[in-house]
């Protein structure tokens, strides 16, 4: 297509690249059109227009926007083979540290890895296990099934991890499943770590999930891999770039077991507490009555005062009547807003507990571990119960939306949305309901 | 009931020569069935060995399998012994056929050697996860001591796992004594490790047992003093494994002079028994 050829169908237009310089470019993006076109690449504002520049430049018209984001973070990687090759492209496979046996690995067309592992395990001075890994750069996770251990020659562990290098004394952390069906987070740096379980204390998790976040890695377990509970989270320094993938070892390095993992998702970004797929990402605020939200650090909530927050170190208040729900972390699309008149805690289990909201405020937790945010509801059922937010909570409702009338939803970079009755958009910037606001990342005509 | 076992074999190794001369249908009888009954004696017996050593699991369950395959073949044997003496086989097929489980019984032994001996101490020092975590859980202190003792574990099982699986038909004995002395070796250092850590510990017990207490000359000397001793107990350790270890050579020496001392002296008495049948001409 030419510069200036007109698109089928529309009145966008390819315009010679250097007519862009006038526009005000924002980054990588992604253009959706009212007649449901999608454009990706580098995304600027003209007046009135928004330029999508790839290999030329597409000029369209802001009235036949539907969405534009300014800024479109690396999508999750979903793992599956290549047809005759043992590993997916960018994947390789190595035994860590001295093993008995050598192990392999492979990966089908439906996502599946089948690992054959000796090893002593990920633990002490030294790894020794089987790992299939691709490289990740800063924050991320990655998401498993863990399919079958098969235990017929003796006991296996699989899951995922994360490694600072293939050195058998690396840095590293794992979210990984042991044969008693426990979920547990193997690291290194080494330090005391929770009690071993037995089989008959659990319930059955065949679901891993690893997340890092700067220094902080979390391992989680699931039963369906929609709702995650938190097993263990420690500080492991891994380095901007680390090894990631899947892994497994049998307990012994004195025979060689199997294990099938799959549903492997690479998810990079900075993770929050759930993850759930197609839900983006959810920064922390009050989702206001009206529809708003404002994305904010949750400092306290007391009935007679409202939610307390930080907002950029400037501290504010909303009364409770204004609130509709305090939200934590990403939630599943149909639990996307609070239930009518139905306050309580929507967990990172899935359990929804009903009740008043009582308090909000940070609270001792069990040593040595720094006082933290914790939130309590109190129902007339089970009287009053208490959570810990950053370990157990996805959101906390008071009421219902009732949205005030807008033509235009406006996500800015710290993740709040803004609903608004006029959007402009131009080379000076974007204009909400007659302010110039900054850090626009999307706007999307409601 | 192993003794039982040598009985029912000595029985038929002697007595098959004075039955097949009396040609007595109820000797060969009472004969075929201590074989059989010793058939059954293997059998049992390796399959109560198994439930006894069940706690190495996956240690041995390769093991495992060669045993109850040679035991089979032990057993088999026996059977056809017995079914040759009641068909009334000469003795030349039976001498033939005692040859074979001969060598099934040696087969059979090597096995049970494997779990109960090589297999059982590979199990003793192998390390786990649960066991780190424990450990590492009520020792901060001697974290380091800890991590190397893990280590020394696993060095130690991997030797004596070596050891187990030198343990083949037609193994090699020299090759088999260095994988036993490379173990020994590892097992004493994996003894040194715990030393290192028990003592790493308690002194650190007693040092953060009260933060108020400060380091001074008087209590850092003692502390090397300690040390010193501690380690002087270490090379004493080491030197009895070198004991041990000419020991276990001198031992290996006089088996295998036993052994020559045997088998010159068979050489002399057939050297008698032909001389004396030469003056009997």
């Amino acid at each position: 297509m030419g510069s200036g050829e007109r698109v089928a169908g529309s009145t966008m237009r390819m315009i010679p690249a250097y007519l862009v310089g006038v526009a005000l470019l924002l980054g990588a993006g992604r253009v959706q059109t009212r007649d449901g076109r999608t454009i990706d690449g580098e995304v600027g504002f003209d007046e009135n227009a928004v330029v999508v520049r790839s290999s030329g430049a597409t000029k369209v018209p802001f009235d036949q926007v539907a969405r534009v984001m300014t800024r479109v973070a690396e999508t999750a990687h979903v793992v599956i083979g290549r047809s005759g090759a043992a590993l997916p492209e960018g994947w390789k496979s190595r035994d860590i540290g001295s093993v008995k046996v050598p192990g392999a690995a492979k990966c089908d067309e439906q996502g599946v890895f089948a690992l054959t592992a000796s090893g002593w395990g990920a633990w002490g001075a030294k790894d020794s296990l089987h790992f299939a890994y691709r490289t990740m750069k800063g924050d991320g996770q990655i998401i498993a099934r863990v399919g079958k251990l098969d235990v017929s020659r003796g006991p296996v562990v699989a899951g995922v991890m994360m490694r600072a290098s293939l050195e058998p004394d690396a840095a590293m952390a794992g979210a990984c499943l042991y044969p008693t069906g426990e979920v547990r987070l193997p690291r290194r740096p080494t330090g005391s770590q929770k009690d071993f379980r037995s089989g008959d204390e659990l319930s059955p998790q065949s679901w891993v999930r690893l997340t890092r976040a700067g220094e902080t890695v979390s391992a989680f377990r699931s039963a369906d891999g929609k709702f995650w509970q938190l097993v263990d989270t420690h500080k492991v320094s891994m380095g901007d770039e680390v090894l990631v993938g899947v892994a497994a070892w049998t307990t012994g390095n004195a025979w060689s077991s199997s294990a099938t993992v799959d549903s492997v998702t690479i998810v990079p970004g900075t993770p929050g507490l759930t993850y759930f797929p197609g839900a983006g990402e959810t920064a922390q605020g009050i989702l206001l009555r009206d529809g708003n939200f404002v994305a904010a650090r949750i400092v306290s909530f007391d009935p007679a005062v409202g939610v307390k927050y930080d907002r950029d170190g400037r501290a504010g208040v909303y009364a409770t009547e204004r609130v509709a729900r305090l939200v934590f972390s990403a939630g599943p699309a149909d639990m996307a807003g609070p239930a009518a008149d139905k306050p309580g805690i929507l967990l990172t289990s899935g359990d929804f507990i009903d009740g008043d909201i009582t308090e909000i405020a940070t609270k001792p937790v069990d040593w040595p571990r720094p006082p933290q945010l914790k939130a309590t509801a109190r129902s007339v059922l089970f009287g009053a119960k208490s959570f810990e937010v950053a370990k157990e909570v996805i959101a906390i409702d008071f009421g219902a939306v009732e949205a005030t009338p807008a033509a235009y939803e406006v996500r800015t970079g710290d993740g709040s949305v803004t609903r608004a009755k006029a959007v402009t958009v131009g080379t000076g910037g974007v204009t909400v309901d007659g302010q110039l606001v900054a850090d626009v990342v999307e706007i999307r005509k409601l | 009931m192993g003794f039982r076992i040598l009985i029912a074999a000595c029985l038929t190794v002697l007595l098959p020569g004075l039955a097949w001369g009396a040609d007595d249908a109820a000797r060969r009888a009472q004969l075929a069935q201590n074989e059989r009954d010793a058939a059954r004696q293997v059998r049992d017996y390796d399959a109560g060995l198994v439930g006894d050593y069940f706690r190495l699991g996956a240690f041995i369950t390769d093991d495992v399998a060669l045993l109850k395959g040679a035991t089979e073949g032990e057993a088999v044997v026996h059977e056809r012994i017995a079914a040759a003496i009641e068909r009334g086989a000469n003795e030349e097929e039976v001498k033939r056929l005692r040859t074979e489980q001969e060598a099934a019984t040696k087969a059979r032994m090597m096995y049970r050697e494997r779990i109960t001996e090589w297999r059982s101490r590979q199990f003793t020092a192998a390390p786990s996860e649960q066991w780190f975590q424990e450990y590492g859980r009520w020792s901060r202190a001697g974290i380091p001591e800890l991590l190397a003792w893990g280590e020394a574990r696993k060095a130690a099982a991997e030797a004596w796992g070596r050891v187990a699986e030198g343990l083949v038909p037609g193994y090699d004995a020299d090759a088999l004594d260095n994988l036993k002395e490379e173990a020994y070796r590892l097992d004493t250092e994996r003894e040194i490790a715990e030393m290192r850590f028990n003592w790493a510990r308690e002194r650190e017990q007693v040092l953060q047992s009260d933060k108020r207490v400060t380091p001074d000359g008087e209590l850092v000397k003692r502390v090397e003093e300690l040390k010193r001793l501690q380690e002087e107990r270490i090379k004493i350790k080491r030197l009895e494994n070198e004991r041990q270890r000419e020991v276990r050579r001198l031992d290996r020496s006089i088996r295998s002079a036993d052994a020559a001392f045997r088998k010159a002296w068979e050489s002399a008495q057939r050297a008698a028994e032909e001389r004396a049948r030469n003056g009997k001409r």
